[in-house]
């Protein structure tokens, strides 16, 4: 009995006990895992090394291919690469850059210029617009018509409607404007510093180099649409330059570095040795820089076949088509990093080294736009009629893409003189400066591509096996965004559609 | 206060009871007079018993007059003799397969399986061990109507378990297992698509010598009693207790069983490594030239390295270069088992060890169990329990997935003249040798790129039970999962592959802890009471009170400087640290009440509530109910009943259960960071000492309430011919509305999707379970048991706006749910085709991929069919279970890789050159030109263009679209078997052995899948995931044969 009324009781108190414990009981539900609101500093690192990571990444990829600047080779299975080199970019393949593009990049920029506002810290807004303009213009560049207006409203729209990649571009302007006024306001209770991986350091040191990013970006988007408006682009870069700040060095490169630690590294580096023998130099651009004995090659790619010094080796570029291989060129320490092990390198019998050959510490930072490109547009802006000696701002371009190669002033000085002359008809002009802007962007994603479409140059023969025998001139929307959007466009026809700058 | 007199009133007469006791004894004999030895005596409502000797003579002590004696033996019905006053009560059973038959059903409560109003099989002990599986869940295969079972290959990696077709969208739709009443983990079993190995799915902790019996409950109306967790069927384990009544005694069982991979591809052996007919010594395809021992220079790794120092060898076909990777693996088990009662306490005391070696080297399970259970009447009304059972289960496992680092990525299709078991796989200094620069080599990946995982498991419960009136009694119940999981990998300096840590060659250390606690209290009032002559009444009202938390941690560790050091801190340079907590609750209430009337109709009504913690209050709290009835028309009209017809029984049923969302899925969070490239790139955050924190792309939402499955079920069970023909049919409906998801959406907006209660799912379905005895004499009997399993769940409805849902997989193929069609369809890439269904050609004779990817497939079967047959003679008995699946389809990786790189006998069916050496174009495509010179004119006559054997299979030929390698995998197969042999008594009179079996079984002996080439279908490359249909480079099915042993003392 004794037990019976222990057991009696022991339930009674059990239930009790567990009655009086029910009313919190279920309140579990808050994730200790993350948390419900993040701070400005943080989500401007995450943007900040997005953007630069992005750059060197999937739409990289395909810009390059597209443009030639790189090439698509694999043993064994037929790569992706090989498949987008001829042209076959389906929709499927760009829903992961379309969802990095806006639900990484652009979700959090956007909470920083929210944040901003609500905090008091312009300079914040200032540095979280112009990311978001060059992510835009991107954007517009690569699919013409996307959501803007609709855009990043979060749960409140799930299905934004798609805007006019011209009254995009405009916005893009303005919203560079407010950039500017937001990155000189008196008062900030925070400012960018050390958080930021672009432009890192001190907002008082940093601050110019936004400004100049900012007007440097209006002027990349001017001469875009040169094609479409020539006297209104001439015009334009010529206010523009009259009034703003521009980069003076390749101090104030837009460009994110990347440090010695796996999975820290250039994504352009990670992916080599992540996928072997699949991405190459393109024997477009290899041969461009071949015909002109070009000094930026040694460091640009490893030879083939693999010989000692670099400076009287032969470099060699894959094209599209080619039989599977991986006896070419590969991509050097001017994308991958300096080497620790340059003078271990042993080539096989015929030649080839493989992709783990050199011990890269894939610090190379991703180059988004660069002094060089500044100066190449000027030349080509002056040729069209804009203000400055054209041949000055080549010359410039030049010399400034092969410092931030590392090329030795000599060697610099030999170039220009065999190949620093600006000569013969506009056209001419503009595709020596093309042909030159195309060597200096190796790395840069989207503007190969764009110039390309732009100006037709440098000549390119297209793919053997290209799937239409036509420069792509725009992607086709992912298929996510067909499948999710209900106000998403058509699906494109083709990718023959072009974008607004881009006119018959 | 007056009912707690009362009631304590009741206890003083009852206490003052237990002491008059009697003895009653007797014989039990079947209806011929033969004694039946064994049977269990159990005095009705008590835990006391005994069970008859040799002689069919019993003894048990009774405490009252109006004590009934409960006697059961296997193959007979269930007895209850009313005891009186008498103390000599000779019993004598009758036959029946079926009759009176009780299963387990939800809570442990045993039912009369005539009077249930649903479905439930059970399995007992001996069907779950007739091939000693690792996995118990594997064990399950072909045996109960309504079940789909899914392996995914290997001895110890997740296998699915589909009870009546898909409840849920993207949740798990993987059933709730219970055992002895008290839920428990089966979480994992997923196998990753990138990296790592395939783990198991935690009910591989359980050893089936343990089990006493497995009840699979399905449809609401069996599973509301278990809420929200229970949505997709219920898998009820009972363990083996020591029985009261029965003498101490020890049981030992072992077995040996060797394992092989079940099919291996026909290879050809008639061309060499290579592309276009020549050599390539780093190819990794099959298209060289002819085999004929002339002299090729080996892989660039091998040269110079080989003693002979010669670099060249005669080109060789190396027909076992791919089997000789694989290994004879085995799989051994002991079990020791004490058992008995003394007094009123019965138990079992068990220990049991189990090494699976797979069949490839560093696979390998060794798991440790030890239970013990007791049972002990304290006083004649309370009862009290505990169970514990520890398991320690530690294995070796391999890289799996689409990885470079999985010894079977480009294993299978390894070239033809290539010795790779000939040649070695590192230097003296460990460093991969390969011909292949880009992939790990087989050897070398297996034996450096290393994972390993160890369980410690604690399953216990304590209960008591309480019998506050003699016909109702209080029980409660506190159980508890405890376990921690280890995982250890490591990988190589140079590892090519993602393997465990994604180092990008420079070698990894991955150190996981994870703790899984899961703490389940309830209690139940139970009561049983004859209302009249004509009404029995069941109820029973219950608490549940659920706790759930599980902590994971890992560290994973980049760049080795020492090899083979596993010591993740001073062995590697840079850390990533993970750690996460998860915690969910449920408090339930439920009450279930079954009346009987005159033993033929029965309703039974279940209800229950939860109040769930992983959604906001106010749509936290959800009921759900069910009703079932049966009509027993042999019993309802006995005029029916006859020798022919002796059962005919009517039953359906009603019911609706509710399942709350995934944790913390009310809000939106912002955690760490990390950009990816589609293409394995990554930045891992802190950067440069910079923690960077993002939105996440999922979107919670506050709003969530319960998605609801109901459910409806009719069947009949009848039982003709002296029950020597006994069956069951189920017709059954589900349907679940307001499922759960995370409905992805246009990412311009910010975020990728929002979490919605959104569509909806529809289940029909078949299930049978037929069992014939065409023989039963007294020296032996055959009976076979058909299971028959059909079902088909069709997406209704997704979210507005959605037309489909990605599951898993690739670019192309993948798996997808599409609106208003079945469950998990297959999509990838078809061939490019005119309005006419014409293959549109390039000017060379090509195929051509679709833009866009299109339904290529349904992995779902049509049905399923279990064979099981029993033929028993004397003492001996042959058991053989068949396995046949017809329909569903699958995309096969291992199937287009085999033949694009020239590998299987059929690339080899037409000569690969002409007489003159050039290159034969043996196949043509049939099709129209889309390009070039012929464009619009059919591939034939004067514009015929033919292909080469390399280029009809090749990457520009039939491999262009997945659509090509799509194939049926209708099965055929010889699951199980085996035949024992139970020693005659009187051989063991004079030895200390009570019982003495001997046996040998195979399981997977024989396959026929007459579309499906070269390998077992019985593949997947996704474990227990909700994507079924896509196989790649997973460990393969495996067929084990061997001999076992079973002693009693």
């Amino acid at each position: 009995m004794q037990l019976n009324k222990f057991f009696k009781y022991s339930v009674l108190v059990m239930g009790v006990s567990l009655l009086a414990s029910c009313k919190d009981f279920l309140d579990v539900n808050v994730s200790p895992n993350s948390v419900l609101d993040a701070p400005i500093e943080q989500l401007l690192t995450s943007s900040t090394v997005s953007v630069g990571f992005f750059a060197g990444s999937d739409l990289h990829r395909f810009s390059a291919l597209l443009a030639q600047q790189f090439s698509g080779q694999g043993q064994g299975a037929t790569t992706q690469n090989q498949e987008y080199e001829r042209y076959n970019i389906q929709g499927s393949d760009l829903n992961n850059v379309w969802n990095l593009m806006y639900s990484t990049i652009l979700s959090d920029l956007e909470l920083v210029i929210q944040k901003a506002a609500a905090e008091n810290s312009p300079h914040y807004a200032g540095v979280a617009k112009i990311l978001k303009a060059y992510t835009f213009q991107l954007i517009v560049d690569a699919w013409g018509k996307a959501p803007y207006t609709q855009a990043l409203l979060f749960t409140a729209n799930t299905s934004p409607a798609f805007d006019d990649g011209e009254a995009i571009y405009g916005a893009l302007e303005r919203l560079l404007n407010e950039a500017i006024v937001d990155l000189n306001a008196a008062t900030s209770v925070k400012s960018p510093g050390t958080n930021s991986t672009i432009f890192t350091g001190a907002y008082a040191a940093s601050k110019p180099r936004w400004e100049k990013l900012a007007n440097t970006l209006k002027l990349r988007m001017l001469i875009h649409q040169s094609k479409k408006d020539r006297a209104g682009t001439v015009q334009k870069i010529s206010a523009l330059v009259g009034s703003g700040v521009f980069m003076e060095s390749n101090a104030d490169n837009f460009q994110m570095g990347f440090i010695n630690e796996a999975r820290r590294q250039n994504p352009m580096h990670q992916f080599e040795l992540d996928r072997a023998n699949q991405f190459f130099p393109n024997a477009t651009l290899v041969d461009l820089m071949n015909v002109r004995n070009d000094p930026r090659r040694t460091r640009y790619f490893t030879p083939f076949p693999f010989t000692r010094p670099f400076e009287t080796a032969t470099f060699t570029g894959a094209k599209s088509g080619d039989a599977p291989s991986f006896k070419y060129s590969r991509m050097h320490t001017f994308l991958r990093g300096d080497t620790t092990n340059a003078n271990a390198v042993v080539p096989a019998a015929d030649g080839s080294i493989t992709n783990t050959a050199y011990t890269y510490n894939g610090t190379a930072p991703v180059r988004m736009l660069t002094f060089a490109e500044y100066n190449f547009i000027r030349a080509e802006a002056a040729v069209y009629g804009a203000p400055g000696d054209a041949e000055v701002f080549f010359q410039a371009g030049i010399r400034a893409s092969m410092a931030a190669t590392g090329v030795p002033t000599a060697q610099i000085d030999a170039y220009i003189t065999s190949n620093g002359a600006l000569a013969g008809t506009d056209d001419e002009k503009v595709r020596a400066i093309i042909e030159e802007k195309f060597i200096a962007n190796y790395g840069v994603i989207m503007e190969g591509w764009n110039d390309l479409r732009r100006t037709g140059y440098p000549a390119i023969t297209i793919p053997s096996n290209a799937l239409v025998a036509e420069l792509p001139r725009s992607l086709y929307y992912p298929q996510s965004e067909i499948d999710l959007n209900a106000n998403a466009p058509a699906q494109k026809g083709g990718l023959n559609e072009r974008v607004f700058w881009d006119v018959q | 206060m007056k009912k707690v007199l009362l009631g304590l009133a009741l206890l003083f007469m009852s206490a003052t009871l237990a002491l008059a006791q009697r003895t009653v004894t007797g014989k039990v004999t079947d209806e011929q007079g033969e004694p039946l030895i064994g049977a269990t005596v159990l005095v009705k409502g008590t835990t006391s018993g005994a069970v008859s000797d040799v002689n069919g003579v019993y003894k048990v002590n009774v405490s009252k007059d109006d004590a009934i004696l409960v006697v059961t033996y296997s193959g007979f019905a269930t007895t209850e003799v009313a005891v009186g006053t008498s103390n000599d009560l000779d019993i004598t059973m009758k036959e029946g397969l079926i009759l009176q038959e009780t299963v387990v059903t939800a809570f442990g409560i045993k039912k009369n399986k005539e009077n249930l109003g649903y479905a439930v099989t059970e399995i007992s002990s001996q069907e779950l061990t007739t091939a000693r599986v690792t996995n118990v869940t594997n064990a399950l295969a072909a045996k109960v109507p309504g079940v789909r079972i899914s392996g995914s290959g290997g001895s110890f990696t997740g296998s699915s378990i589909i009870i009546r077709g898909f409840t849920t969208f993207t949740g798990s739709n993987q059933p709730l297992f219970v055992v002895d009443g008290v839920p428990i983990d089966n979480s994992g079993g997923n196998t990753p698509l990138q990296s790592g190995p395939a783990l198991s799915n935690r009910a591989i902790d359980l050893n089936q010598e343990d089990i006493e019996s497995l009840s699979v409950l399905k449809g609401a109306a069996a599973t509301a009693l278990y809420g929200s967790r229970a949505a997709s069927g219920v898998i009820l384990i009972t363990t083996k207790k020591g029985k009261a009544g029965v003498k101490n005694g020890i049981t030992y069982t072992s077995n040996y069983a060797f394992q092989e991979v079940n099919r291996t591809p026909d290879y050809q052996n008639t061309y060499g490594q290579g592309a276009g007919g020549n050599y390539n010594p780093t190819a990794i395809s099959s298209w060289g030239p002819r085999i004929a021992g002339q002299n090729v220079i080996l892989p660039p790794d091998y040269r110079n390295k080989l003693i002979s120092q010669n670099d060249s060898v005669a080109l060789t076909a190396y027909p076992d270069n791919v089997t000789d990777i694989f290994q004879r693996g085995s799989n051994m088990q002991h079990n020791l088992a004490f058992q008995g009662s003394k007094d009123a306490t019965n138990y079992r005391l068990s220990l049991g060890y189990l090494d699976d070696q797979g069949v490839l080297d560093n696979n390998r399970l060794q798991r440790y169990n030890l239970g013990f259970n007791a049972t002990s009447a304290i006083t004649s009304k309370l009862t009290a329990g505990i169970s514990v059972n520890y398991s320690h289960n530690k294995s070796a496992r391999t890289q799996q997935g689409n990885q470079l680092s999985n010894p079977l990525f480009r294993a299978w299709f390894l070239p033809r003249s290539l010795d790779l078991s000939g040649l070695p796989y590192k230097t003296a200094t460990g460093t991969q040798l390969n011909y292949d620069p880009v992939v790990d080599n087989p050897y070398w990946t297996i034996e450096q790129n290393l994972f390993d995982d160890l369980t410690n498991r604690i399953l216990g419960n304590f209960n008591l039970r309480y019998q506050l009136l003699d016909w109702l009694n209080v029980n409660y119940t506190l159980g508890i999962d405890n376990y921690s999981f280890i995982r250890r990998g490591y990988d190589q300096i140079g590892a090519r592959g993602g393997a465990n840590t994604s180092a990008n060659q420079s070698g990894g250390i991955l150190e996981g802890r994870d703790l899984s606690r899961l703490l389940n209290s309830n209690l139940t009032l139970v009561g049983n009471r004859q209302i009249g002559k004509d009404l029995d009444l069941t109820f029973v009202l219950g608490h549940e009170v659920v706790d759930d938390i599980s902590t994971s941690s890992q560290v994973i560790g980049r760049g080795i400087t020492v090899r083979d050091f596993r010591d993740l801190d001073a062995n590697t340079t840079t850390y990533v640290p993970g750690f996460g907590i998860s915690q969910g609750r449920i408090i339930g209430a439920f009450a279930n009440v079954t009346t009987v009337y005159r033993n033929f109709a029965t309703i039974d009504l279940a209800v229950r509530n939860d109040w769930n913690s992983t959604l906001r209050k106010g749509n936290n709290s959800y009921l759900y109910y069910s009703v079932a009835g049966t009509l027993n028309l042999t019993e309802a009209f006995p005029s029916i009943k006859s020798d022919w017809l002796s059962l005919a029984k009517i039953r359906g049923n009603y019911g609706r259960t509710g399942k709350a969302s995934e944790r913390y899925a009310t809000d939106s969070y912002f955690g760490t960071a990390a950009p990816a490239d589609g293409f394995g790139p990554t930045i891992q955050f802190p950067f440069n000492n910079l923690p960077g924190f993002t939105l996440f792309n999922g979107a919670g939402n506050p709003a969530l309430e319960p998605e609801f499955t109901t459910s409806a079920e009719v069947g009949l069970d009848v039982s003709v011919w002296k029950d020597r023909l006994s069956f069951e049919i189920t017709r059954y409906q589900t349907n679940s509305t307001g499922v759960i998801l995370s409905v992805p959406n246009s990412s311009a907006a910010g975020i990728s999707s929002v979490v919605l209660n959104a569509g909806s799912l529809k289940t029909n379905g078949w299930e049978a379970g037929v069992t014939i005895t065409p023989i039963k004499t007294k020296s032996g009997s055959w009976s076979t048991t058909f299971n028959f399993t059909q079902f088909k769940s069709v997406v209704e409805d997704l979210a507005p706006g959605v037309q489909n849902i990605f599951l898993g997989g690739f670019v192309t193929p993948n798996v997808r749910l599409v609106e208003g069609d079945e469950y998990g369809q297959l999509y990838g890439n078809q061939y490019k085709r005119d309005a006419n269904g014409n293959l549109l050609l390039t000017a060379a004779g090509l195929p051509q991929p679709s833009a866009n990817v299109a339904k290529i497939g349904n992995p779902n079967p049509n049905w399923s069919l279990g064979v099981n047959n029993t033929i028993n003679y004397k003492a001996i008995t042959l058991s053989v279970l068949l396995d046949i699946r017809k329909g569903g389809s699958q995309y096969s990786r291992n199937l287009a890789d085999l033949h694009r790189n020239g590998a299987v006998a059929e690339t080899a069916e037409f000569n690969r050159f002409n007489d003159d050496g050039t290159v034969a174009t043996p196949y043509k495509f049939e099709g129209i030109f889309e390009a070039g010179a012929n464009a619009g004119q059919v591939n034939g006559g004067d514009v015929e263009k033919r292909v080469t054997t390399e280029q009809y299979w090749g990457n520009g030929g039939r491999h262009v679209a997945a659509e090509g390698f799509i194939y049926d995998i209708s099965w055929f197969r010889v699951r199980e078997a085996s035949l024992s042999y139970n020693l005659p008594r009187k051989w063991l009179d004079k030895s200390p052995f009570g019982a003495l079996e001997v046996a040998i079984f195979g399981r997977n002996l024989f396959l026929n899948a007459p579309n499906y080439p070269h390998l077992d279908p019985e593949q997947n490359a996704l474990g227990i995931n909700n994507a079924q249909g896509l196989e790649f480079n997973a460990l393969p099915q495996q067929r084990s044969y061997g001999a076992s042993l079973r002693v009693t003392l």
